[in-house]
């Protein structure tokens, strides 16, 4: 019988790769693939929280400023939305249990090996590597072992 | 099909925005559901609002606004928040998006589908002046299908 355990994924985990190109709009300023031998289970109440800067490093301001999570299959042709697409302000909390974002899920996701989790952000003065490297994230959710 | 979380903003691409009249309700910023796509209202999803007004001021406290479902005429018209004070969504006039506690739920007791071609729309009456749209700004947290 496969067992949960929690699993918090950040924007630093060795297998998330980051789009440090500059750029204005949808960006996948995050991709996290999952490893071979992992699997992990999405659910609703799980905790997201994302930190960004501007290029000129000026924290995401509204109303332009949103951000999205999805789930992708290795090939990207099929996706799931997980999270948004939200205004940036929804989940900048990263403390405070009653204030940060809560996946409003209608089911359980399941993140198969190969699957990515795509964190992606939009603003209109864009993000470069500096502004990247500021910025980070966080999803508070399962594996599967 | 498949039921996923999706949030309705001002920047969506298929919202349409615009600034109202000082004492009208008006709508400020309209939502046309794509074709191929649904969106499901249900009495848990959550309306946030930071309302500015054209004279770079946060909207009255006394600002009325309302949320409705409208058929693809435009001509039937459903209430899903009906005249709610702005004050309800908002602290001194500065929105509140985060805390829990504090999140306006919407005004409906059964599931409700808004179909393809369907309209959510956004009014507000502001009192003195008008409500700004390049300022203002919402989420809307609810689901999709597709």
């Amino acid at each position: 019988m496969p067992e949960r355990k929690k699993f918090t994924l950040t924007d630093s985990d060795p297998n998330v790769s980051e789009d440090s190109a500059f750029g204005t709009g949808w960006r996948d300023t995050w991709v996290f693939q999952c490893p071979d031998h992992m699997q992990l289970l999405i659910q609703a109440g799980d905790e997201f929280s994302l930190k960004a800067y501007d290029s000129a490093d000026v924290e995401y301001v509204a109303p332009d400023a949103r951000v999205e999570v999805l789930v992708r299959s290795a090939g990207g042709e099929v996706y799931e939305r997980i999270y948004g697409p939200d205004n940036y302000i929804c989940s900048k909390e990263f403390q405070d249990h009653k204030l940060t974002a809560k996946l409003n899920l209608d089911h359980p996701v399941l993140v198969k090996p190969r699957d990515k989790i795509v964190f992606r952000t939009s603003d209109s003065t864009g993000m470069d590597a500096a502004s990247v490297a500021n910025s980070y994230c966080r999803l508070v959710t399962s594996k599967i072992i | 099909m498949l039921i996923e979380p999706f949030v309705i903003t001002q920047e969506d691409s298929d919202v349409t925005q615009a600034d109202t009249t000082a004492g009208v309700m008006g709508d400020l910023f309209s939502y046309r559901v794509p074709k191929g796509k649904s969106i499901i209202l249900r009495p848990s999803d959550v309306l946030c609002l930071d309302l500015d007004n054209t004279a770079a001021a946060v909207a009255a406290n006394t600002c009325v606004v309302k949320l409705e479902k409208r058929d693809q005429t435009g001509a039937e018209k459903t209430p899903i928040i009906d005249k709610l004070q702005y004050a309800s969504f908002a602290a001194s006039g500065v929105g509140e998006f985060q805390d829990e506690d504090k999140l306006i739920h919407l005004d409906i007791n059964n599931e409700i589908e808004v179909g393809e071609q369907e309209y959510l729309v956004l009014m507000g009456n502001n009192p003195t002046t008008g409500l700004d749209k390049d300022t203002s700004f919402m989420s809307l947290r609810t689901h999709s299908k597709r």
